[in-house]
């Protein structure tokens, strides 16, 4: 099968107003064997297929020489945007380059030390082949960092070569994409790993002398790597916690909602809000329950804590999911008034709810478009023009009663997570058919 | 012990096979008619409902707000969704079988039914039966994989479970999207008069479920089968027949949950479902169905799934650590196995 074939399978899974052209092209390749990767809209769910989608289809060109995939905008328009982003993201990077080693070193945090890859060997010119290994396409935050990154790697001028990988969530099938990945040679390799048993894989690339950046989840920490962005979630639990005490004057009831109990993002966000919450006197925490980042555990959860509690003044919840769970009950019990403030994440359900019922509200999570400021981070290595010497913060927005406006998306699904980076016209493709 | 299934019970409403032998039935007396509507076997079940009273009790002294009929409202709609789960787990470990893909089923009808509902009640009509259908097929992929290939249930199902959760996956690719329609979520989150809609077909199911094993010959053909297999197949019951229906029906009560859950929650998100097929199982065996199957009934699985769910909501608003609460947990589990084999021999 040709580059060109694999690709226009790409286009065409992403968006159903292809035309009729493209559409056969995809029933043939179907055919040809690649079914559950072509994703045909037009499939009965009830007839699932037997075998979950097989890799991310991966080489293409950094600028189409056809025409983009959006077909209602001209070229020069998506230049721009391409433009736009990268500057932004640039800007962005630069924030965080200059608070470098800023956050608690964590214990799950890889050391840069010197190795086969640090200091990296730099390609100050010609095209860039870029490796970009990513978690998996489990939930619409990985999505949005996986396509965007992938996005946003095609549209770079330094670049030549995007070979993306979807890892499936599967250490397995990751191990051996970023194998594949240093078969062919690439001159940097962004990897999101599925978990922490692609350490190997990622150890190897080292090795080999590849430059590695490592973004989000963990590789183990005696792994050689170049560089990585990890988000301080303490930090992040932290500061929804603080504006909770604002918003509380400094007293009342409070109860925190977590996500899984036992892992590290859940538990650093908790103990962060746990902090700003202790440093207050007049703060009395309620209760403390998990969800699963499910909504229904979430507001079960709820409703027993307002069916025991008189008077709750604030709920801290270290994502939008479970808030969006949390809120049903409350609202069903008639005592949203009650809350000072609700404190959820950059979910876009969490974000109309607050905009809607027009409670005060908190939104604190690490950006899904980190994928893009690790990538820009990886050439900039490469390319020779900075070389960190510790970790690299993850961004951290904080969506305030102030800010709401400027994140919160009506014309995008309730599962769009708010992003800082992410450009229109991609968004637009992901969430397209919904 | 339970009584083990005579053959003249397992054939009975059989059509005669040429292996099994033709017994005259039994002249009814009362205690067979005590057997054949199951009452026999609710001395096992009654285990779990003293549990639940004494839990009650705890629950009074330590938050009664929890049993005040609000909270009551609330529990009986929070269990619903397991119990429905339950109801078609029990019908699976009667056979000496399990079904751990019922937490995907939830996922994906989860999943489809939002997206394709898309908040419209006139999309009803099309798609709960087909998310009915989902689970339906689902289970009956379960069952001839486990029948007609002799695949271990564990073994099938836990493949399946990944299999489900991965054709969802595909279908939704990472973005799920609409909302529940006005309809599910009145089963979700309504009230007929105090008693939550959702509640209301629980006990429905389970009641039907009763009746299925407890007077018919599928049921005593469940039992059978579960207490013996191969006693069951030299009587001439067609197992495979028996056990294919057995995991659709199983499910057909999960994507009942699935859509119950999604009217609780009101739109697909992708974290639901997940661990759904333990809790049940959790509760099936705290009502006293026995994992090697062929005894156990839905009386026990209902007291189990609000034993479970006051249990777990007790724990939810007491100071208790997490760790704590997933302990004490997993020790009610463990202890309420060890009374059924040992010391509880009611039934």
């Amino acid at each position: 099968m040709t580059r060109k074939t694999r690709k226009a399978a790409r286009y065409v899974r992403r968006s159903r107003w292809k035309t009729l052209a493209l559409v056969v092209a995809v029933v043939g390749t179907l055919a040809l064997g690649l079914a559950a990767c072509g994703g045909d809209e037009t499939a009965e769910p009830a007839a699932p297929p037997a075998e979950p989608a097989p890799a991310e289809p991966a080489p293409a060109e950094p600028a189409p020489a056809e025409p983009a995939p959006a077909g209602e905008e001209p070229p020069a328009e998506g230049a721009d945007e391409a433009t736009a982003t990268r500057e932004k993201v640039q800007a962005t990077l630069a924030d965080l380059v200059a608070q470098e080693g800023s956050a608690d070193v964590k214990s799950e945090w890889p050391a840069i030390t010197e190795s086969s890859c640090y200091p990296p060997a730099t390609k100050p010119d010609g095209p860039l082949k870029v490796g970009y290994a990513y978690a998996g396409r489990a939930n619409t935050w990985q999505v949005q960092n996986g396509d965007g990154g992938v996005w946003f790697l095609e549209n770079h001028p330094d670049v030549g070569e995007v070979i993306a990988t979807d890892g499936e969530e599967n250490p397995d099938k990751q191990i051996s994409d970023i194998q594949s990945l240093i078969a062919q040679d690439v001159d940097l390799l962004v990897v999101n790993p599925a978990t922490t048993a692609v350490s190997p894989a990622v150890q190897q690339a080292c090795d080999a002398g590849i430059p590695v950046v490592v973004y989000d989840r963990f590789v183990e920490p005696d792994t050689n790597i170049t560089a990585s962005i990890y988000a301080d979630e303490v930090q992040d639990g932290y500061n929804c916690g603080t504006s909770i005490v604002e918003a509380l004057g400094g007293e009342g009831n409070v109860v925190l909602l977590g996500g899984i109990p036992g892992i590290g993002v859940t538990e650093d966000r908790m103990a962060g809000a746990r902090q700003a919450f202790e440093e207050a006197p007049g703060i009395n925490i309620l209760a403390e329950g998990y969800s699963d980042f499910d909504p229904a555990k979430g507001r079960q959860v709820t409703e027993e804590w307002l069916q025991a509690y008189d008077q709750i003044d604030g709920l801290w919840s270290d994502s939008g999911i479970q808030a969006v769970g949390a809120i049903g009950a409350i609202e069903e019990a008639g005592r949203l008034d009650e809350f000072k403030m609700i404190a959820g994440g950059q979910f876009n359900h969490f974000l109309r709810l607050w905009s809607e019922l027009g409670f005060t509200g908190c939104g604190s999570t690490i950006s899904s478009d980190v994928g893009l400021l690790a990538s820009q981070l990886g050439i900039d290595i490469v390319r020779g023009r900075y070389l960190p010497t510790e970790n690299i913060p993850g961004p951290l927005v904080v969506i305030s009663q102030d800010t709401l406006a400027d994140y919160y998306r009506p014309d995008l699904p309730d599962s769009y997570w708010a992003t800082d980076h992410l450009p229109d016209s991609l968004l637009q493709e992901i969430y397209a058919n919904q | 012990m339970e009584r083990p299934a005579s053959a003249d019970e397992i054939a009975a409403g059989s059509p005669p096979s040429e292996t099994g032998p033709a017994l005259p039935q039994p002249t009814p007396t009362t205690s067979t008619i005590v057997e054949r509507i199951g009452l026999h076997t609710l001395r096992r079940a009654l285990g779990v409902w003293i549990g639940l009273v004494g839990l009650v009790i705890v629950v009074a002294i330590l938050e009664p707000s929890l049993i005040e009929p609000d909270g009551l409202r609330l529990l009986l709609r929070q269990v619903s969704i397991i119990g429905l789960l339950a109801v078609g787990q029990t019908i699976v470990m009667l056979t000496a079988g399990i079904d751990l893909s019922v937490g995907s089923v939830v996922a994906v009808v989860n999943w489809v039914a939002a997206s394709l509902l898309v908040g419209q009640n006139s999309n009803n009509i099309k798609v709960i039966p087909l998310c009915l259908g989902i689970g339906l097929f689902v289970g009956l992929v379960n069952g001839v994989g486990i029948a007609k290939f002799r695949v271990p249930p564990f073994v099938m199902t836990l493949g399946m479970l990944f299999v489900v959760l991965a054709a969802g996956q595909w279908y939704t690719n990472g973005v799920t999207t609409g909302a529940a329609s006005e309809g599910v979520i009145e089963l979700g989150q309504g009230y007929l008069g105090p008693i939550p809609n959702s509640f209301i077909l629980f006990i429905g199911v389970a009641a039907l479920a009763y009746g299925l094993l407890k007077l018919t010959p599928y049921g005593r053909r469940v039992y059978a089968i579960g207490a013996n297999p191969r006693a069951a197949h030299l009587a001439g019951v067609n197992t495979d027949r028996v056990l294919i229906a057995s995991y659709a029906l199983c499910g057909l009560t999960a994507a009942l949950g699935g859509l119950v859950l999604t009217g609780f929650i009101g739109f697909g998100a992708t974290t639901s479902g997940q661990g759904l097929e333990l809790e049940a199982i959790a509760a099936v065996v705290i009502g006293g169905t026995a994992l090697a199957g062929g005894r156990g009934s839905l009386v026990g699985t209902v007291g189990g799934v609000l034993f479970l769910g006051l249990l777990f909501n007790l724990l939810v608003v007491t100071d208790i650590a997490q760790f704590g609460r997933l302990i004490v947990q997993g020790v009610a589990i463990i202890l309420a196995a060890a009374i059924y084999s040992r010391g509880w021999k009611g039934g």
